[in-house]
């Protein structure tokens, strides 16, 4: 009876470490997903040699439709995005602070992605052009 | 004799739950990594509407660019005869202001070839400033 017991102790140690685990694993889990979901919407970036980085938290979208998205919520127009946009970006004065993820589909034609470009510009952000690296040869 | 039989088993399930876990970690690891590797990106300005001061400097380079179309300074060229062109016209030229090349795109250029051309201006030492051609001008 006595060895019984013991094993018993042993094994609500080991639960309870693994909780706290388990805890940290999901924490993490949620952060990296959180982080994803910004920039959920699917979109064929263009292939260019790579040059800068942006750590950026605002991402702006169009998809091949041509659809508009703000940190993957649709937004119904550009002037809907400008205002939007202002709010997000009060107060921030750095370049680096006023940075706009620009994720956009590499065959969209100009007359569907040059409202957003400009919304972008007139919130006061400065356009961070996405893009894939391109595989050298 | 019969005890060290059963502690053996104990192990033998920690190990099983250790597998899951490290499948879990090497997830999330590749999920980050891949984050990383496509956050790549260009800075982009695009001049305000009552800045003229671009637009009057004669020394300015501009390039025109359409879906098939290309020429710097009303002189026709070949995508890959960009980058030296301009090299060649940023000689010497050391003051931001003396290094910026206006790029005019039509309506029906695709965002691949735009986004390209941005990247050429910027890779030959150009200071990149966005703008549009006007609709029947």
């Amino acid at each position: 009876m006595r060895l019984q017991l013991r094993r018993a102790a042993l094994l609500r140690d080991s639960s309870l470490v693994s909780m706290g685990d388990i805890a940290f694993q999901l924490i993490v889990f949620f952060m990296v997903t959180t982080t994803f979901m910004r920039d959920s919407t699917q979109v064929d970036l263009p292939r260019l040699p790579i040059s800068d980085k942006t750590e950026s938290p605002i991402s702006v979208a169009i998809d091949a439709a041509g659809k508009l998205h703000l940190d993957g919520q649709p937004v119904d127009t550009s002037g809907s995005l400008e205002s939007q946009l202002r709010t997000l970006l009060e107060g921030k004065t750095t370049t680096e602070d006023r940075q706009v993820r620009f994720r956009c589909d590499a065959n969209l034609i100009q007359k569907n992605y040059r409202s957003a470009m400009e919304a972008i510009s007139n919130a006061g952000g400065v356009i961070a052009v996405m893009h894939d690296p391109e595989s050298n040869p | 004799m019969k005890l060290p039989v059963k502690r053996g088993r104990i192990l033998a399930d920690s190990n099983l739950v250790s597998i899951g876990d490290i499948a879990f970690q090497l997830i999330v690891f590749f999920m980050v990594a891949a984050t990383f590797t496509r956050s790549t990106s260009m800075n982009v300005e695009l001049p305000s509407g009552d800045d003229n001061a671009v637009q009057d400097d004669s020394r300015s380079i501009t390039v025109q660019a359409g879906a098939k179309a290309i020429a710097v300074n009303e002189q026709a060229l070949e995508l890959d005869q960009l980058e030296p062109k301009l090299r060649e016209l940023l000689n010497g030229r050391t003051e931001g202001a003396d290094r910026v090349v206006v790029l005019v795109t039509g309506d029906d250029i695709p965002f691949q070839r735009h986004a390209a051309i941005m990247h050429i201006i910027r890779a030959s030492g150009g200071v990149v400033a966005v703008m549009y051609e006007e609709e029947g001008g």
